[in-house]
């Protein structure tokens, strides 16, 4: 029993450091003492044993010629000694409670002998009372149980072929309950999926090959969400507890690790943290374990590339928001580098009903921004109404000529600033028609390189540049070209402010684009049908700053209100908290706002609207 | 009997409200910017027009606007002078950044003289001094309102937007200002600037999950330390002052939950603080005596996140209505507003 446990706990936590142990215990007394000395011998002497067993049996060259004439097989005493020393301990619990059990470890690349992974292994045949000891291919071995008593393993492994694996790891699924984690555990050991799962495991963490899986296809097939599920279900067969509270107590940031869907709240925080375009998952889990341990580190979080309005929620309570979170946001944008918050907002609802992704890119940001807004009065023909435009006087007709243009660095995009300069190029100074130009900080740009002699250039000054009011220098072929203008400020009605205007408010071309329909949300009971009927609807309105967050923007002078559009997502807690995301607010990090604070904002911000309009909507 | 109860327990809500008298007014409230504490002058918006100020039965435009605009007048009782603070565009472009036209002028009289652009204009009435923010430039300007000219800048330790939201200040004489920021590592520093040598000296850095605020009336000052939820669950009020440029606080309200604060100290009643703190069952305003530190509930709305200072007169504004906590509830008979 005390070698069982010796041995347990060698496998468990020295054998990593066996070299290390090794050298530091030579170099000791306490190598020639104690029990720690005794057993590596022991494990010596064994492994001793078995290689000259090994030779041994070998050169008798009782090759198994007959395998059907055989009436048992089993593992010879020397090579089930062997696997118990050498496989790792956490799957010898199965070891031998039947022996289909032990077929599919085989199968599974999971036991080990002397010379590692089974290939050739010593058995012992009987036929009829006489037994034959000799070495046989661990393909016979299952092969000759397989068709003999462990039928069924064949169907297990037929839910783990190339085509199925997919289907198979769907249904497994963890739970959510303590409970239901803990006998969805006890399931998965007791149906025989053990075996396969952690085969998957060992070959994707040691990156080896799996016995009857090729590597491309257990990286199509196995998704994030499995991987760490096979890590925690393997690290974890014999206590459904540990396994269990990777999915239950540890909140919103470990167990995003454990979803299938990728969980943008995190990896864009931890792509912040690390200041990096791309983590590893090693990364991602380390960055996870430190959100979970420092829930304050989210109240002051800073986001350089990506900024806005701080404080915000502790990583406690975020976890509380996110968890429930309806709005799509895999991506990230940049409220405090956007002048007028409305953009950031419809920015928003667009992605919430868009299938596409947009991409990581501080640079792009701004542009990803105004042209989600662009788009939609370009669905509708409606481009007139964009404010920005660049503008020169045309040679030939001697009258201005302005063309729209999405402020940001847009690169190939034929509305992006680049491209609208290129044109107005080629009518103002016969530039090739197709003149792109290059949106570069001043400081980055060096007129003395060989690389900047031609081509167009747009310089601006990085500290010193809003979307308004921008010092921008044109430059093409190396000289600076005068005459161009950028003109427009960014101002549009969010809901409409005069009846005039009804048609070309924001809420309605995102209604007339994206073909959408408007539900007033006056109270409480209306917002929450909202989301019951409404499973991918937005609620988004308008509302003072001073009464949403008092405690961070106070409101000192009567009627003073600082209108920001926000999202309400959803209810978190009965009867009355909301997880409401202001446009100012980083787009992972909504905040907890009660009902009151909500409806005592829109209200306050309705009294001064100039139709006393009520600006609380639900879209969808 | 009992059904008349379950009615009282049912109107609760309603009554928690109404039990302070609403802000009446001829114009409609949602217009009104300013009334002075005698009644006798009123800015309020005309949609079409702009601000408009009524004074000695007479009615004026003063800034002209349009219906987008917005207006906030900005006032410290004492003072003989408004900031007036004009949002252009104020229904199109929302942003707690974007700075505003910033106008000074008497109270009462029909002239307004833009001064500069800013944020969060604040008078300080000791010295007749306005000061407001410049987020490009990162700094704190001080104007003097009775030269009209520009006095000092205050230069902010950091350059981020975000920090200088919640930046405080108060002019404790005509030589130093006491100021808050949060520095690097979001921390709010109680800083004091001294104009003679341009010297910023830090008296105290606080956790970064409290929040300063100051006040001044003339004769006193305060500090005020409010926890951010729920990394810390204090507040403080300190009465603060300077004894041979020595920094001495003398604490006169200690509590374990974290108050919405918003300070008002320059009420007329000098002998008294107001403050919005959390009860058991709500939000309401607080009346701290700083004499003998007797605290008071003034309010019973279980809501009142707002504490707006009408020269002197305190309001709040819940649900779109504006209720007088203490002060002149009803000015229709005695402003000159025209219908």
């Amino acid at each position: 029993m005390w070698q069982r446990f010796l041995r347990n706990l060698f496998y468990k936590t020295w054998r990593p450091y066996y070299l290390l142990v090794w050298s530091l215990f030579l170099s000791t007394s306490l190598y020639a003492d104690g029990i720690v000395s005794g057993f590596l011998s022991q494990l010596e002497s064994q492994n001793k044993k078995y290689e000259h067993y090994y030779f041994k049996v070998k050169q008798k060259k009782l090759a198994l010629k007959k395998l059907k004439d055989l009436t048992q097989l089993e593992l010879s005493p020397v090579e089930y000694e062997s696997i118990q020393t050498n496989t790792p301990a956490r799957y010898l619990n199965l070891l031998s409670k039947n022996i289909c059990t032990d077929i599919d470890l085989m199968k599974n690349g999971l036991l080990k002998n002397r010379n590692g992974t089974l290939n050739e292994i010593i058995v012992v045949g009987s036929v009829g009372n006489e037994k034959i000891e000799f070495i046989t291919t661990i393909y016979n071995f299952i092969s000759f149980h397989e068709k003999r008593a462990c039928f069924k393993n064949k169907d297990m492994a037929l839910l783990f072929s190339p085509e199925n694996l997919k289907s198979t790891l769907k249904t497994l699924s963890v739970p959510d309950g303590q409970k239901q984690c803990e006998a969805f555990h006890h399931k998965t050991i007791q149906e025989g999926y053990l075996p396969y799962l952690c085969g998957i495991r060992e070959s994707l963490t040691k990156n080896t090959n799996h016995p009857f899986l090729s590597k491309p296809i257990l990286k199509k097939e196995v998704s994030k969400y499995h991987r760490s599920f096979l890590e925690y279900f393997c690290q974890n067969p014999d206590s459904n507890k540990n396994f269990c509270a990777n999915y239950i107590t540890e909140g919103v940031w470990k167990k995003a690790l454990t979803r299938d869907e990728s969980f943008p709240d995190l990896n864009y925080r931890c792509l912040n943290l690390y200041n990096k375009s791309k983590l590893t998952t090693a990364e991602l889990q380390k960055c996870a374990t430190m959100i979970q341990q420092n829930p304050d580190y989210c109240v002051f979080e800073n986001n350089n590339r990506f900024p806005h309005l701080r404080p915000g929620e502790n990583c406690k309570n975020l976890s509380d928001n996110l968890f429930k979170m309806r709005l799509k946001r895999d991506y990230q944008d940049c409220p405090n580098r956007v002048n007028n918050s409305v953009f950031t907002n419809v920015h928003r609802i667009v992605q919430h009903f868009s299938k596409a992704k947009l991409e990581y890119d501080q640079d792009q940001c701004i542009f990803q921004v105004h042209h989600s807004v662009f788009s939609l009065l370009k669905k509708l023909k409606r481009e007139q109404s964009w404010p920005f435009t660049i503008c020169y006087m045309s040679k030939i007709t001697k009258e201005e000529k302005c063309h729209p243009y999405i402020p940001g660095k847009g690169n190939q995009d034929p509305s992006s600033e680049e491209s609208i300069i290129g044109k107005s190029l080629y009518s103002l100074i016969g530039a090739p028609r197709d003149t792109q130009c290059l949106y570069i900080n001043q400081d980055d740009y060096r007129p003395y390189l060989l690389k900047y002699k031609n081509g167009c250039f747009i310089t601006y000054d990085k500290n010193n540049c809003s979307i308004e009011n921008c010092s921008k220098k044109i430059i093409f072929n190396g000289k600076e070209i005068k005459g161009i203008s950028f003109k427009g400020v960014s101002q549009f009605d969010y809901f409409h402010n005069s009846f005039k205007n009804e048609k070309n408010s924001l809420q309605s071309l995102l209604i007339e684009s994206l073909k959408l329909q408007k539900k007033e949300i006056l109270n409480l009971t209306q917002l929450k049908s909202f989301y019951q009927l409404h499973k991918n609807g937005v609620v988004h309105g308008i509302a003072c700053l001073e009464d949403l967050i008092p405690h961070i923007y106070q409101g000192l002078n009567l009627n003073q209100c600082t209108p920001t559009p926000i999202i309400v997502d959803h209810v978190i807690k009965e009867p009355f908290s909301l997880s409401v995301l202001l446009a100012i607010d980083n787009l992972h990090s909504p905040r907890t706002i009660s009902w009151k604070r909500l409806f005592n904002a829109v209200r306050n911000y309705r009294n001064l609207h100039p139709l006393k309009l009520w600006s609380l909507n639900g879209l969808y | 009997m009992v059904s008349i109860k379950i009615i009282c327990l049912l109107l609760t809500p309603i009554w928690s409200k109404t039990d302070l008298p609403r802000f009446a007014t001829k114009q409609l409230v949602d217009n009104i910017r300013f009334i002075s504490s005698d009644s006798k002058t009123t800015y309020y918006v005309a949609p079409r027009s702009g601000l408009n100020v009524s004074t000695n039965y007479t009615v004026q435009n003063i800034l002209k606007g349009t219906p987008l605009d917005d207006f906030t007048i900005h006032h410290a009782k004492g003072s003989k002078y408004v900031a007036i603070a004009q949002q252009k565009n104020f229904h199109q472009y929302f942003s707690p950044f974007r700075e505003k036209d910033i106008y000074v002028s008497i109270i009462g009289s029909l002239k307004a003289t833009k001064i500069d652009t800013g944020l969060f204009p604040k008078i300080h009435p000791q010295l007749e001094w306005l000061s407001y923010l410049k987020l490009k430039e990162n700094k704190i300007v001080f104007y003097n309102l009775k030269s009209a000219q520009p006095l000092f800048n205050i230069p902010l330790p950091n350059n981020s937007p975000l920090r200088i939201l919640g930046v405080q200040r108060i002019v404790l004489n005509n030589r130093k200002v006491l100021y808050s920021v949060r520095n690097e590592e979001d921390s709010p520093l109680l800083n004091i600037f001294d104009r003679g040598d341009s010297k910023n000296t830090t008296l105290t850095i606080y956790n970064k999950f409290q929040r300063i605020e100051l006040c001044e009336n003339g004769t006193s000052n305060f500090l005020g330390l409010f926890g951010l939820d729920p990394q810390i669950n204090k507040s403080q009020i300190f009465s603060i002052s300077f004894l041979k440029n020595e920094f001495i606080e003398k604490s006169l309200y200690l509590s374990e939950q974290n108050d919405l604060g918003q300070m008002k100290c320059n009420t007329g009643q000098n002998d008294h603080l107001y403050f919005i703190k959390k009860y058991n069952d709500g939000v309401d305003i607080a009346q701290l005596n700083i004499n003998n530190s007797d605290l008071k509930r003034i309010s019973h709305t279980k809501n009142a996140e707002r504490l707006i200072n009408l020269d002197g007169n305190l309001l709040t504004q819940i649900d779109g209505v504006a209720y007088v906590i203490k002060g002149i509830s009803n000015v229709k008979d005695s402003d000159n507003l025209s219908n």
